[in-house]
């Protein structure tokens, strides 16, 4: 089966990976601004970064058949860093034109602070500015409930925003009803021990539905899986599930809320999927 | 009622026939965890926040209500709303510092 990952870090992984995806069905990635496991020294970091994310990725990822696309940001892990949030937040728009680049994001939180939400906000303003889609991670562990909340009240309280076209990312059990509930997307991120296993995730579409829900390995340099999805689609067959319903949330649901960005045009089409948005 | 009852498309005889040995190895390796802090050579983590959130979730296990998850998660979670001033660290710890 065809499959579409939101979510993965391919900058952070070997061409091998992208051959394994390839193999088992990937058509298109999309790749989040991300963070390199330290904190980066000067903003010029970015603006290679970016150059990359635009440029030689989405070359890499041709070679085998897979589309690629990104997002833009100071990822939440830098955020507290209000000076570097700002030089960053100067750079994004020379790259906002680029052929694959489909909005701002991972934006969010990480251990929930004030430079942290300052930074989040300034980020949500400059996707308004040119009405972008909007990608966001949800922290992780004890901070996830907290950070969930914050960033769901402060977006729910900007009236410019429509919900639709926000995807917050790495849900799990205490946090999806908020997210559903309020309108927005949202994404399971298929990760060995800090995020939610696949039986999980089929356990959440089992309990929520597959309206405005989207998998993802979000793999990235830590242990992580770049063929999640189609473990996840392997989960979803063992428990009964039909074809249509795995097709509908690997492949239709990226593709709808991806599409709200014109840029965002698949090549290939899945035998049998339903794309509402064509 | 619980408004999730039957949403899981197989019966408890599948469910056990394929996730049983699972479990089973995922709760012995807990236990031989909790042993492990026992026999440790020093016993300075009975109060650590994250032995004490542990032990204080693990009891949701085994009671027979609903949404065993969302309560444990919840359990380990920081409830607060209110952001921190400043950052303390870069990475989460997986239950809340006291």
């Amino acid at each position: 089966m065809q499959y579409i990952d939101l979510h993965c870090h391919m900058s952070s992984r070997t061409t091998d990976d992208y051959h394994m995806m390839a193999l088992t069905g990937c058509v298109a990635i999309t790749e989040p601004s991300f963070w390199a496991g330290y904190d980066s020294c000067t903003p010029d970091y970015f603006r290679d970064y970016f150059h990359r994310l635009t440029d030689y990725e989405p070359k890499r990822a041709a070679q085998y058949g897979i589309q690629h696309y990104a997002w833009l940001c100071l990822n939440p892990k830098e955020a507290e860093n209000r000076e570097m949030a700002k030089a960053v937040l100067k750079i994004i728009p020379e790259f906002m034109d680029m052929p694959n680049i489909l909005g701002i994001g991972e934006i969010g939180l990480n251990r929930v602070t004030r430079n942290e939400l300052a930074t989040f906000i300034d980020h949500v303003e400059l996707a308004m500015q040119t009405n972008e889609l909007i990608h966001i991670h949800t922290p992780h562990l004890e901070d996830k409930y907290k950070g969930t909340k914050v960033m769901v009240d402060t977006l729910i309280s900007d009236k410019r925003l429509t919900p639709g076209r926000v995807m917050l990312d790495h849900s799990e059990e205490h946090t999806i009803e908020m997210i559903l509930g309020n309108g927005f997307w949202t994404g399971l991120t298929l990760y060995p021990t800090t995020k939610v296993t696949h039986g999980r995730a089929v356990d959440m579409i089992e309990r929520y539905g597959t309206e405005r829900i989207c998998v993802a390995s979000a793999c990235d340099w830590g242990p992580s899986h770049p063929i999640a999805v189609p473990e996840f689609i392997a989960e979803m067959r063992r428990r009964g599930h039909s074809e249509e319903t795995i097709r509908k949330v690997v492949y239709e649901n990226p593709a709808e809320f991806l599409s709200q960005c014109p840029k965002f045009k698949l090549k290939h089409t899945e035998p049998g999927a339903v794309l509402r948005f064509a | 009622m619980d408004q999730y009852e039957k949403s899981c498309p197989l019966t408890q005889k599948e469910v056990l026939d394929a996730d049983f040995m699972k479990a089973r190895n995922n709760l012995l390796e807990i236990a031989a965890f909790l042993d492990r802090l026992d026999r440790a050579k020093a016993l300075d983590g009975e109060d650590d926040f994250r032995l004490v959130a542990f032990r204080r979730v693990l009891k949701d296990v085994a009671n027979h209500e609903s949404d065993k998850v969302k309560r444990m998660q919840m359990g380990l979670s920081d409830l607060s709303i209110e952001p921190m001033v400043e950052r303390d660290v870069q990475t989460a710890f997986g239950a809340v510092k006291m």
